[in-house]
């Protein structure tokens, strides 16, 4: 029960962020700094549902290496592509 | 090749031969010992295989980071001087104080465009002595302007704009030189004949020309 | 059914090493076709005068040759010596999941079938070359549908190839017997880890270039047909996945040819865990690299600098693999067998080839050296000379080991030295062809060129030939040879030692008993196959396909969704450092990494083309932020239906898994319905449409390729629901619950990114 409570908690948690990227939208400032906070909020609520709710927080971390080195390959791809061209 | 070698060719085959050597070096070193083991080391058929104490790893550990850092250095080495000579190669000098020409390459030939807005198809003259800035681009799929003689060549692509630039040498008693212009990426069937004609011209002839284009129609040799 | 030859069991096998058999054999035939193509080729260019190839053949020709010999020869030979001898060397019993290792085999020899089909087709095939630069590939450039079917082909291949690098990391990280730590891995699996994990990381980028290239000739979409996205956006994602590709290629070759020195130096590898560092410093810096592919593109110099310097520095462990394997020779016992030579030759090659490459990592020499043929010598060398010369040697070293007879030697050796001969004499020439630009059928202009070329199609005319004579030799041993010793080699390695006698899959050995033969990995692919047809060809036939595919895969699981308990599952012997994993969970997690990068690619190309535009519309004049809220939060709550569910039945809560299951499915449908049934209609009415521009294109591509996933993962939970209804899931045996979960997880995560990008930024 206790558990669930957890989850559901989590739950909570992400709906609450959600709203809270809609609204960031609101704020008067800079397009990219509006921009970069909605995308901190994302990454916040990705990784609080792949550590929770995919358990990566409770496996071996080593399973964590997985995803990890895809991400920076990504970064490294999405970096590369963008600033080539600005 | 009897024609004058172009400025930007010399830094160019400078380096080459850099690398050329260094590379000649390192392979033929490595090449040396392989031959040289194999036909030293050779086992008899039979024979018992001789007792072999192997190496401590830390003694091929420490002789991993003695390869690697001398490998670093050559290296590194070939990349200041490569950074050098690019520099040399991809930016080119000033637009006020050179001639600017556009191309636009498509399926399959190159057009250039003179400051005056007078066009050939296939031809480009440029004077000799003078910076000549080639500002690339395509108007259909990827191409590359390419001027072997001068080593130098730059992808056009639609949308972008690419500079390459030279300076052509002097043509000599016979007034002008011409070097082959050739597309360097595959652009479809007509990729084999794109091809074109730089024509290296002595200024004055060349000014002689430039200045007749004021009463030529758009577009001719 | 007892032994002999019978087609049904080629049909149907899942054995490692029966597929292994298989795809040597295919990619051997394909490397006959493909060498049959580069012969045209090389008699084209040494007579240009006589027309042999007129240009729109000779592209297709030169495609075509590309294309098959990378993706259909070299890399699944690798893969056949990896089949069968690394369940051998690790102790495993077969692949982590041999059903899908068929399906692989399948797609392999269906998709290489599917793209020598699209020469046939009307208007002729591909001829962009096997690197289809946009925009040249665009349907504006190359309007034959048989340009569409190659690139289905393309994706069809990159299908198999991610699931068999899912399939090879399970199997090394969790099926080694005990004892096989880390430490004792036999080097050729290293080779083969190596080689995998660079597949799953690389080849989705390449599946991205494909969706969007498909959906671009099919659907009308712009990404590469746009100038925001274009030449360079293709150029990114192709060279992301074609870098790596050539160290997958030449990967195996060094695990065979660090398997095969030391056992006829008769010494051990010298410094055998650093040339593991190394290998995996070499694999791991080829991601790292890709940009010198694109040095004349004009894009950022201080990007192509940053790529310069990190091409040069992988030459550092690369030579440190090479000299390892020279350094074993030093002070041993040499022994000059066929394989050896062939190792010895490939040694030489990627000496040769690997210093030219050096070249090429210089922006400055790029300047002359792009297009022209001093990179084809330098490619060839290496891709050719080291990766056959050491797959070779690696086919004569275990030929004994898979048959059980020796081979004529004079005959091989003999050969050897002609083929070498042959080699150098056909692609040394081509340094000194630096001005000739590839891809060119004729060179009018150029006559002094001539020489060269005849030298170096007479070479291969004197290669070509000693190869096939090569094959003939071995195929004539394989009935007729003589029966081998055990360990003809005296080898070390433990395929030699652990498991005395040939390893046979042409004889009865081991059993050709009725268990793990299934022809659903057959079937499966072939409608598969059909489906691709159908997206290129016809949507009638990709959608009726697709229903077949749906049945058949439900008819893949009957079993599952039958039996009430599962046998406990296997328990890995050696499995450090993963130790909470099953066998499948480890699956699923490989399995997410390349759609990470799989989803990443796409988003990135969205965000590409967005950064390119001088323009965009703003998210809220487009799309409905209410409805995307609304999805989002349904998303978010599906998720936590499905964690639930699965804590339900951990605490043996059946009617709380069902509860869970199933408010998952409808929550999954609620999306769906909603996205297609209502918001997209909505978006359409406005005129919102894939001929409107960059802005629809990438939303629709981007959500659309996010709502497959959520159908695929639909189909899933309805799988559970139905074996849960059954009572199919208890307290100790509820891992697909999980493990759907997990894939589940993962979607949702997405759409948390997809959710801003395109409708609150």
């Amino acid at each position: 029960m206790k558990e669930k409570g957890f989850y559901v908690a989590v739950w909570g948690i992400l709906v609450l962020a959600t709203i809270l990227e809609v609204a960031t939208r609101s704020i008067q400032a800079a397009a990219i700094v509006v921009a970069f906070g909605i995308i901190i909020i994302s990454i916040t609520k990705a990784v609080l549902i792949a550590s929770i709710y995919q358990h990566l927080w409770y496996e071996g971390k080593i399973l964590s290496l997985l995803p990890a080195v895809a991400l920076i390959a990504l970064t490294l791809l999405l970096l590369t592509a963008i600033l080539g061209v600005m | 090749m009897t024609s004058p070698t172009p400025l930007t060719a010399e830094a160019w085959w400078g380096l080459f031969q850099i690398f050329l050597v260094v590379g000649f070096i390192a392979g033929a070193t490595v090449m040396s010992a392989l031959i040289y083991y194999a036909l030293r080391y050779r086992g008899k058929e039979g024979e018992p295989v001789p007792h072999y104490e192997m190496p401590p790893l830390s003694q091929r550990a420490k002789e991993a980071v003695v390869f690697a850092s001398i490998s670093a250095v050559i290296l590194f080495g070939l990349a200041v001087v490569s950074l050098r000579v690019a520099d040399q190669i991809q930016y080119p000098p000033p637009r006020n104080e050179s001639l600017v020409i556009q191309v636009t390459a498509f399926q399959w030939d190159f057009r250039f465009t003179y400051p005056n807005g007078y066009s050939t198809l296939g031809v480009c003259r440029v004077p000799a002595g003078r910076n000549v800035i080639f500002n690339v681009t395509s108007t259909d799929v990827f191409h590359d302007f390419g001027i072997p003689d001068f080593r130098t060549k730059i992808d056009a692509i639609p949308g972008r704009y690419n500079l390459c630039w030279i300076v052509a040498p002097d043509p000599g008693p016979s007034g002008s030189v011409s070097y082959q212009i050739k597309c360097y990426e595959l652009c479809g069937a007509g990729h084999p004949l794109m091809m074109s004609n730089l024509l290296d011209m002595a200024p004055d002839q060349y000014d002689q020309w430039y200045r007749g284009t004021a009463s030529m129609p758009m577009g001719g040799p | 059914m007892s032994g002999g030859f019978s087609i049904r069991r080629w049909l149907t096998t899942t054995n490692h090493k029966e597929i292994g058999i298989l795809y040597m054999v295919t990619s051997l035939y394909f490397l006959v076709f493909a060498g049959f193509l580069a012969g045209s080729m090389r008699t084209q260019l040494a007579f240009p005068w006589l027309g042999l190839l007129d240009p729109f053949r000779y592209g297709q020709t030169v495609t075509l040759h590309g294309l098959i010999m990378i993706l259909w020869f070299l890399s699944p030979l690798g893969i056949a010596f990896a089949n069968y001898f690394v369940p051998l060397q690790i102790g495993a019993k077969d692949l982590a999941f041999p059903r899908l290792n068929a399906v692989s085999y399948w797609l392999y020899l269906f998709s290489g079938l599917m793209l020598v089909s699209s020469v046939f087709m009307p208007g002729g095939g591909p001829d962009t070359g096997w690197t289809l630069y946009a925009p040249l590939a665009t349907t504006q450039y190359t309007p034959q549908p048989g340009m569409t079917v190659a690139v289905l082909a393309l994706g069809l291949l990159a299908a198999s190839v991610t699931i068999s690098s899912v399939n090879f990391i399970t199997t090394i990280v969790w099926c080694r017997r005990k004892g096989m730590s880390w430490r004792v891995l036999p080097v050729f699996t290293w080779g083969v880890l190596a080689t995998v994990a660079l597949m799953l990381y690389a080849f989705p980028s390449l599946g991205v270039g494909i969706i969007l290239l498909t959906a671009d000739r099919v659907l009308g979409t712009m990404y590469f047909s746009s100038l925001q996205g274009g030449g360079i956006l293709w150029d990114q994602l192709f060279w992301f996945f074609g870098h790596p590709e050539v160290y997958i290629v030449v990967l195996p070759a060094l695990g065979v040819m660090a398997e095969v020195i030391p056992t006829f130096a008769r010494r051990p590898l010298f410094g055998k865990q650093i040339w593991v560092v190394e290998l995996t410093l070499v694999t791991v810096l080829s991601i790292m690299v890709w940009v010198h592919h694109m040095f004349l593109t004009g894009i950022s110099f201080d990007v192509r600098e940053t790529f310069m310097l990190t091409t040069l520095a992988i030459s550092v462990p690369f030579e440190g693999v090479v000299v390892g394997m020279v350094l074993t020779l030093r002070k041993a016992s040499i022994r000059i067998t066929v394989p050896m030579l062939y190792a010895f030759g490939a040694l030489f090659f990627v000496i040769l080839g690997g210093i030219t490459g050096v070249f090429q990592a210089s922006i400055a020499l790029d300047y002359a050296l792009r297009g022209g043929y001093f990179i084809v010598g330098h490619f060839h060398y290496v891709m050719v000379g080291t990766t056959i010369f050491g797959l070779w040697a690696g086919l004569f070293y275990w030929f004994p080991k898979m048959t059980g007879r020796m081979f004529n030697e004079w005959i091989a050796k003999l050969l050897f030295v002609v083929q070498f001969v042959g080699f150098n004499l056909l692609y040394f020439p081509m340094f000194f062809l630096m001005d000739m630009p590839r891809r060119v059928s004729e060179y009018p202009l150029n006559p002094e060129w001539i020489p060269l070329n005849l030298l170096s199609t007479a070479g291969a005319y004197i290669w070509a030939p000693a190869g096939l004579l090569g094959l003939l030799n071995l195929a004539y041993a394989l009935f007729k040879g003589r029966k081998s010793e055990e360990n003809p080699w005296q080898a070390q390695a433990p395929e030699w030692v652990n498991l005395p006698g040939p390893i046979v899959a042409l004889s009865n050995l081991n059993g050709y008993a009725e268990e793990g033969y299934t022809h659903l990995p057959l079937v499966a692919s072939f409608l598969i196959l059909l489906f691709a047809y159908g997206v290129a060809l016809s949507p009638s036939l990709a959608l009726v396909s697709l229903a077949a595919i749906l049945v058949t895969t439900a008819y893949w699981f009957r079993d599952h969704i039958r039996e009430k308990f599962s046998i406990v599952g296997e328990r890995a012997a050696e499995n450090w450092p993963f130790f909470t994993q099953s066998k499948e969970k480890l699956g699923v997690w490989v399995f997410l990494a390349s759609e990470i990068i799989i989803f990443g690619s796409i988003i990135s190309s969205y965000l590409y083309v967005r950064v390119a535009s001088i323009t965009w519309p703003a998210a809220t004049q487009t799309h409905n932020l209410t409805i995307g809220t609304l999805n989002t939060i349904i998303l978010l709550t599906s998720s936590l239906s499905i964690i639930l569910a699965l804590q339900s039945i951990k605490e043996g809560n059946r009617k709380g898994l069902i509860a869970g299951l199933g408010a998952t499915m409808i929550l999954g449908v609620a999306f769906l319905a909603i996205k297609l049934g209502f918001e997209w209609p909505e978006l359409l009415a406005k005129g919102f449409n894939l001929s409107s521009g960059l802005a629809a294109d990438t939303y629709y591509a981007t959500t659309g390729a996010h709502a497959i996933h959520v159908a695929v993962g639909l189909v899933a939970v309805i799988y559970l629901l139905a074996k849960a209804v059954r009572g199919g899931f208890t307290v100790e045996n509820h891992h697909a619950v999980e493990n759907v979960g997990v894939y589940w997880h993962f979607v949702d995560i997405v759409w948390m990114f997809l959710f801003p990008l395109f409708y609150l930024i």
